[in-house]
This record gives C-alpha cells, structure tokens and sequence, in this order.
C-alpha cells in the first residue's frame, strides 16, 4: 500500500496524483469524445470535459464509443467500477471481436474499509475483473497521469480495450 | 412482409446512409440478400446497435445513419432511445413478436411507441440464410466506405 493520506473527516485515502482540472485536462488533450455513467468520484472532472454524452447504462456507453470510433473519434469511457458487471457483452462482442480500441477511465470503489457497503464486492475484484475481460490496465496510483497517454497509445495503437484507474484519493473530489 | 423484404424496403428507402444492423437474423439476412457498401453488421452485442449508430451519428454528423433492430434487440437496448431523436439518424424495429435466432421463442409484447422509432411487423421465419461474413471483413468494408465518405 502507498503512504494514505486523510481528508478532512479523519478518513484514509489514496495519496493525490492529481487536480481533477489537471485530470481533465489531460484526458481532453488525448480524446476528442467522452461518454459514461456518471460517477461522485468525478464530480469535478465531468464538467471540463466536451463533447460529453451522458449514456443510461455502462454497455451502451461502451456501444456508443464503438460507433464514435467506427466514425473516426478517439473516444472515452467514464465509469463507476460497478459498471464492469454491465459491460461485459459489449466489451467482447464489439471491441474485441472487432478488433477497435477503446479507455475507460473507472474509478476503483470499495477498497477502503469505511466507504460504504454497496462497493466492497466490487473494491475486492476490480483489477481481477479487468484481466477476465481482456482490458489492460493503466493504474493512475503507479504512474500519474502518464497513465492517460499510457492508455491512448495502447487503445488506439494497438485496436484493444484499456482501463484508466483512478483510486479513492487519487483526484480531488 | 417477411425479414427480407423489410430490410430491402429500408435499404431501398436510405440509398446513402450507414446502416447498422442487431446481430442475429437481422444481420444474417441484410448481408446474403441486401449487402451494400455502407452497411455494418454486429454479430453480437445484443441490444447494442441503437447505441453503436447513435455513436456513429456524434462522430459523422454529415452522414445520415440508419439503425435495423429486431423487437428482441430492440427491447434489451431500450435504455438508449433516451438519446432519440437524433436528426439524421432513422431507428427500425423488425417485429415478429418472437426471438427468431435462437428458435422462434416468444418474446416479450413490443408495445413500445417513440416517434422517433419505425416499427414494421414481419412474418415469422427465416429464409435460411448462410452466416454473415468475418468480423475483420464487416470492419474493413464498412471502413473503406466510410473513409471514402468524407
């Protein structure tokens, strides 16, 4: 574990990387289209970010970044980590059976022991999940926001899926 | 009316357009009797093919896209006609009432209405049509026109 920092309720989080100005940023220098499902963990990046196109569910996010890309976009994905457990089907009967590259950034929930309940099974299988589904990880915590570009030349060099993974902490939230 | 001859009534109709059709017979009958430059076929994804036109539309707002569902994709991907309407983008519903692919299993009533959504019954059945093509040759076809599109 890195050295936790504590905010200002006495909780333990991840150290910060990043403003989430400076995470928008970034992310808008190497994607020219963002989707998702909104996430409280980026309350203050969604509002840097343009065009964005809010989806009702993770897999038609992931669908909608399909056709983006079908059209010429370097699309992004911003999801809770629960997310995950809807987008399976499209993530192997899009992306990878076509061969085209997609990032997401998802935000890892449920690994400190005082957030709540509801994040705890998917805190515990996170990195797990991504490997099941074939999605690269890049992890925000190891390498900063290199990790953006990091994802971009992977997805978009190489036509598969990546993950951006942002811990609780990691952006001012 | 059956699969066919809705689809080829839809082609007919959008000479022009992307057309993005649900994996399943959808996809399998528009390849073997209606292939055209222009169209893309998902081979699964089910429910995904609103989403992946809609996405197709944001990123080449000078195309006009069109969207072939089956009721049973349809009704999985309903989710994402929160995005309807979109000028320029037409979304068809084939429905027979049943999941045709995986055995004329009845599915759910689409007693759905949007006015951004065509629906047109179809006879049950299939004309028995061979696979669709690869994925990598649905891509690389669908790329070259697009690209040659701009």
């Amino acid at each position: 574990m890195p050295e936790m920092r504590k905010d200002e309720r006495g909780r333990e989080l991840f150290p910060l990387v990043c403003s989430a100005a400076d995470l928008a940023a970034t992310l808008l220098r190497q994607y020219d289209y963002f989707t998702g499902v909104p996430d409280s963990m980026f309350r203050k990046v969604l509002p840097h970010l343009q065009p964005y196109v809010p989806m009702p569910r993770e897999n038609h996010a992931l669908a909608l970044a399909f056709g983006l890309r079908l059209g010429g976009k370097r699309p992004c994905l911003l999801i809770q980590n629960s997310g995950l457990g809807l987008l399976g089907d499209a993530l192997f009967g899009l992306h990878h059976l076509y061969k085209t590259g997609v990032v997401m950034v998802v935000t890892w929930r449920g690994e400190l022991p005082w957030e709540e309940p509801q994040h705890h099974h998917w805190g515990a299988k996170t990195g797990e999940f991504l490997s099941v589904l074939n999605v690269k990880s890049f992890d925000l915590q190891e390498t900063g926001l290199n990790a953006v570009a990091q994802a971009a030349t992977y997805a978009y060099g190489k036509n598969q899926p990546a993950a951006i993974l942002v811990h609780r902490g990691n952006v001012d939230e | 009316m059956n699969r066919v001859e809705g689809i080829k009534e839809i082609v007919t109709r959008h000479p022009r357009a992307a057309i993005v059709f649900s994996n399943g017979l959808t996809s399998r009958e528009a390849s073997f009797a209606a292939d055209r430059p222009g169209n893309f076929y998902l081979l699964h994804g089910m429910g995904e093919a609103l989403s992946v036109g809609i996405g197709l539309k944001l990123a080449r707002p000078d195309l006009e896209v069109v969207v072939v569902d089956g009721d049973g994709n349809a009704a999985m991907g309903l989710a994402a006609s929160a995005l309807l309407p979109m000028t320029g983008l037409h979304y068809y519903v084939l429905d027979n009432d049943v999941y045709e692919t995986t055995g004329s299993q009845p599915a759910s009533r689409f007693n759905f209405k949007h006015a951004a959504m065509a629906v047109i019954e179809i006879e049950k059945g299939t004309i028995g049509a061979p696979l669709p093509p690869t994925p990598e040759k649905i891509k690389a076809d669908f790329l070259k026109w697009i690209n040659s599109n701009r």
